[in-house]
């Protein structure tokens, strides 16, 4: 059968048609791939950043998904990405933790971004509200929209006598706690009861008005769709998704709507940032002051491992972060989100020339961090965390 | 043996080796999500990663009234539509509507699902909800929605499931004897009556295979029902709320799982899947076979 | 006359076949129709020649899952069509008894598998040591497709008549010989059919490309880079919040359509030439 098939031109024309492409697709230069996680509030504009960086840099490949900030902190304490998204700062506790494990874990802030609040009425196209109103319209003391104290910041609005939707994340997140650590600014209560936190739940007076959605683009869908309501999303959402805004009472005393202007002025007063090897757990810029300023304004942050393990994977990093602190802002308007200042990016910049790899280990595969450990596991062997059980032994 | 007979039959092994690599893997997985919460983790209510506290019973839940939802309505629909075919349509029509019947079954499901997201859930949203609205103290009916629902999972699945079976029903009413329907109408049996007495008792096996068979589609289906189904993780009565299916869930959380225990969960609920469709067929084979003799 | 009852059932039942048939036949048309509505949009040159392009364009097009697809589907073809082939080979010629039985059985498995496990699979034994790639991609609708073809192949071979076979054993020619010539060579219309069969139908397999091949926005030119294919994309793109994504995601749709469809007419139109449908 052997000589047959030797001498067969078929035979050699199918062995061409199928090994020619195999060693040319199993020759060809890798990638290197960079895969993140987490906030979906900056995800339009990191989508747009990975189709120019791609042009840019063919060998790096960049994967992200908005997963939700909450996702993107716990992805980083497992070690099962590169690099996380996330609007709220780690926690003291989640960054200590993840220090102990695989060192500090810088926070870069890659854009910043105002939380527009949103309402669907049909009858009135503006609305003015003072932030410990709305504190108390999600702790569900104001019930209706006609409410006296809405409508004496409201002077000849025709408020209708209709009760208020309110809608909050479904899921982990950092759009919530920048939300809520406004709020916590503004209403003593709130501050006391519920905090600053990437998810809660409705207090009891709320009932059955509280809706709940998953991600950004979720509570701007409800928004969209269910009149009377009211709820919190990034400003670019609100823009794209046509939604009403709130013009919110600022720390100067002024009704400010969200725009590309009157977020931007809150980086102004971000005076002192923590250096990137310690944790920023208190990084706030909320309510600050200025007469133009919006009150609910955050940085948005890139989270990533100080120490790498794979010296690719570092330079990749390196290139990537680097180019959207420099290179990528220019895409940031256009899309809504205000750039960043120079100073701002400096502190960045200054992060990522610090990143470095572990000498000695040649890299870890995260999918393997967690297969491993359930083989294991399946065999009744304890797991234990990620970064011991590949890293230290090699 | 000759060289082609132990080629072949290396494939064969090749293959028996790898499947059951296959099923032992996933058994071996899903161990310790068994071993945390014992047998309970299938009938566990709560799917909740972030505490790390695991239960199927929200998705097999959705698996079930979706599927078997679907199924009812294809039978009905099959039946009507493979009467249609075979009784009603002009013979010269009959191979081409049983080509564009089979032509769904070719429709990859992300399409159906892309179709299912810009109009089958505004149609829950907009048209059925206002219009069940009289009768919303039944449970099923109950509740707001945003279109992202099991009622719209049902709506593509029985879409997806239903010419399978219709093509089964339609394959089977052509194959049962002229000679026996025609003594039927000889002896002055309307068209209808023919089909109740003759055809559809000789073709009742046939029948069943396929609709069983399209049972099996529905319960794996993954894609069409993720995009449609609004991925919530509870047990709800009414068809307008958001559900989840074991296919969605594993499609969904398996890339962004972050523990092992979470994995473990999602590759568990692979092999109730596994095991619910591994059934289902072997059933519609089993009732295949014994159409073969009788 | 008074109309009876059971003329009364017959045309009752008569208007709710047609009223069925119709509840069948409309949403297919309206779903094609859609596609083909809202496909034309960006149908154009740019949608295969060009990557991903900026959101404040036109979006660009999907190169990148075009031959993340074909690289794909090879990888898929190149597992599946010798095993299935082989073993359809097998039980069509070879297998007795309790064997026989035994593999159709685990065919029958294989081909019950929901989607989504097979890509599990795939992770399991091809991520956790390669990485997300479009091997990974390609090994899970290898699986998906080995009981397509070795079906297929079993029925073909099983097709041809026992004279063909009786006239080449009674000519002296060995066994194995009568097999891989005559048998294979009556056959071969109808395998290679059952080959491209195979293939349209993996072609559009999306549950196990999630999980296996990551779907990024790069050209993958290795097997073992992540890829992104046409039907991750669509899925990628319906489910975005821009608008722009959702008018490729149903031109890629109707580009996935098209081949599907070409690929069936196009088996179909094959084995009516060869005087076999």
């Amino acid at each position: 059968m052997l000589r047959f098939m030797l001498k067969n031109r078929k035979f050699w024309l199918l062995l061409i048609l199928f090994t020619v492409p195999l060693i040319l697709m199993v020759s060809a230069p890798q990638a290197i791939t960079l895969v993140g996680q987490g906030a979906t509030f900056p995800e339009p504009l990191i989508m747009e950043w990975i189709i120019h960086f791609q042009e840019r840099y063919r060998n790096i490949t960049v994967i992200y998904k908005g997963t939700g900030s909450g996702a993107g902190v716990k992805a980083i304490l497992s070690r099962t990405v590169d690099f996380a998204g996330s609007d709220a700062p780690m926690k003291l506790s989640e960054w200590e933790e993840a220090n102990r494990k695989f060192g500090p874990i810088f926070h870069i802030p890659e854009t910043m971004g105002g939380v527009a609040v949103v309402f669907n009425i049909p009858e009135v196209e503006e609305l003015n509200l003072s932030g410990d109103v709305l504190a108390d319209i999600y702790l569900g003391r104001i019930e209706y929209w006609d409410d006296p104290r809405i409508v004496s910041l409201n002077p000849g609005v025709g408020l209708p006598h209709e009760r208020i939707y309110v809608v909050k994340r479904a899921d982990s997140s950092g759009t919530t706690y920048i939300f809520t650590d406004y709020l916590s600014h503004v209403s003593a209560e709130w501050a006391s009861t519920i905090g600053k936190t990437k998810t809660f739940s409705f207090p009891d007076a709320i009932g059955d008005r509280g809706l709940t959605g998953y991600g950004n683009a979720g509570v701007a869908q409800i928004i969209q769709q269910i009149p009377y309501s009211i709820g919190y999303v990034e400003f670019a959402y609100a823009v794209k998704g046509g939604l009403k805004t709130v013009a919110l009472r600022n720390k100067a005393g002024n009704f400010v709507k969200p725009s590309l202007e009157t977020i931007a002025e809150a980086a102004k007063y971000a005076l002192s940032l923590p250096d990137p090897e310690e944790s920023w757990h208190n990084v706030s810029i909320v309510n600050s002051p200025g007469e133009n300023t919006y009150p609910i304004v955050s940085f948005t942050y890139i989270l990533v491992y100080k120490y790498q393990d794979s010296p690719k994977i570092c330079a990749a990093l390196k290139t990537w972060l680097r180019w959207i602190l420099t290179e990528g802002q220019q895409y940031s308007e256009r899309l809504l989100y205000p750039s960043l200042p120079q100073n701002i990016v400096e502190i960045g910049l200054s992060a990522v020339e610090r990143l470095q790899t572990n000498t000695g280990s040649e890299g870890y595969k995260f999918q393997l961090c967690l297969i491993f450990p359930l083989l294991l596991a399946s065999i009744g062997i304890e797991n234990r965390s990620c970064g011991e059980c590949i890293g230290e032994d090699n | 043996m000759d060289p082609l007979e132990s080629l072949s039959l290396f494939f064969s092994v090749m293959l028996i080796i790898v499947v059951l690599l296959f099923m032992g893997s996933m058994v071996l997985y899903s161990l310790p999500v068994f071993e945390k919460f014992g047998i309970k983790f299938i009938v566990g209510t709560e799917w909740n990663p972030r505490k790390d506290i695991f239960g199927a019973l929200p998705f097999v839940w959705g698996t079930f009234i979706t599927s078997t939802i679907a199924i009812v309505f294809a039978i009905v629909i099959s039946y009507g539509a493979a009467y249609f075919i075979v009784e009603i349509a002009p013979p010269k029509l009959r191979e081409f509507l049983s080509s564009v019947i089979e032509l769904i079954v070719a429709i990859p499901s992300v399409i159906i699902g892309l179709w299912g997201i810009f109009y089958v859930v505004p149609l829950v949203r907009d048209f059925l909800k206002p219009l069940s609205s009289p009768l919303s103290f039944i449970p099923f009916l109950s509740g707001e929605t945003s279109g992202y629902s099991l009622m719209a999972a049902i709506i593509v699945l029985t879409l997806m499931i239903t010419p399978i079976s219709t093509s089964f029903i339609k394959n089977a009413l052509e194959s049962v004897p002229m000679e026996l329907k025609e003594a039927a109408y000889a002896l002055g049996a309307t068209r209808y009556e023919v089909f109740k007495i003759v055809s559809k008792p000789l073709t009742r096996r046939a029948a069943l295979a396929g609709i069983i068979l399209a049972y099996g589609r529905a319960v794996g289906e993954t894609m069409a029902v993720v995009m449609v189904v609004g991925n919530t993780p509870n047990i709800s009565l009414s068809l307008f709320n958001p559900g989840y299916t074991l296919a969605a869930v594993i499609a969904n959380e398996f890339l962004e799982a972050t523990s092992v225990l979470h994995i473990s969960a999602l590759i568990a609920l692979g092999v109730i899947l596994f095991v619910w469709s591994l059934v289902v067929n072997t059933l519609a084979i089993l009732i295949m076979k014994r159409v073969r003799i009788g | 006359m008074r109309p009876s009852l059971r003329s009364l059932t017959d045309k009752f039942y008569t208007a709710f076949a047609i009223f069925a048939f119709l509840i069948l036949i409309i949403p297919l048309l309206h779903i094609i129709l859609s596609i083909i509505m809202n496909g034309i949009k960006r149908l154009d040159l740019e949608l295969i020649t060009s990557p991903p392009k900026s959101l404040l364009g036109s979006g660009g097009g999907i190169l990148h899952a075009i031959i993340g697809t074909a690289m794909v589907v090879f990888i898929a073809m190149l597992i599946s069509l010798p095993l299935g082939f082989f073993v359809g080979l097998y039980l069509a010629e070879f297998a007795k008894g309790k064997f026989a039985h035994f593999l159709r059985t685990l065919i029958s498995v294989l081909a019950g598998i929901p989607s989504i496990i097979a890509g599990v699979f795939a992770y399991t034994v091809i991520v956790v040591v390669y990485g997300f790639s479009a091997l990974a991609g390609g090994f899970a609708l290898g699986i998906i497709a080995i009981p397509y073809v070795a079906r297929s192949t079993e029925e073909a071979l099983g097709s041809v008549p026992m004279e063909i076979k009786e006239a080449g054993f009674s000519l002296g020619i060995e066994r194995w010989k009568v097999v891989l010539f005559i048998d294979v060579g009556y056959a071969k219309s109808r395998i290679i059919a059952g080959f491209l069969l195979a293939l349209a139908r993996v072609i559009g397999e999306t549950a196990p490309l999630l999980i296996t091949i990551l779907g990024g926005i790069n050209i993958p030119s290795n097997i073992f880079s992540p890829a992104n294919a046409i039907p991750l994309v669509i899925y990628q793109y319906a489910l975005s919040p821009f608008r722009i994504w959702h008018n490729i995601a149903w031109s890629a749709a109707l580009l996935l359509m098209i081949i599907v469809l070409v690929i069936n007419l196009g088996v179909r139109y094959y084995l009516k030439i060869k005087a076999i449908y």
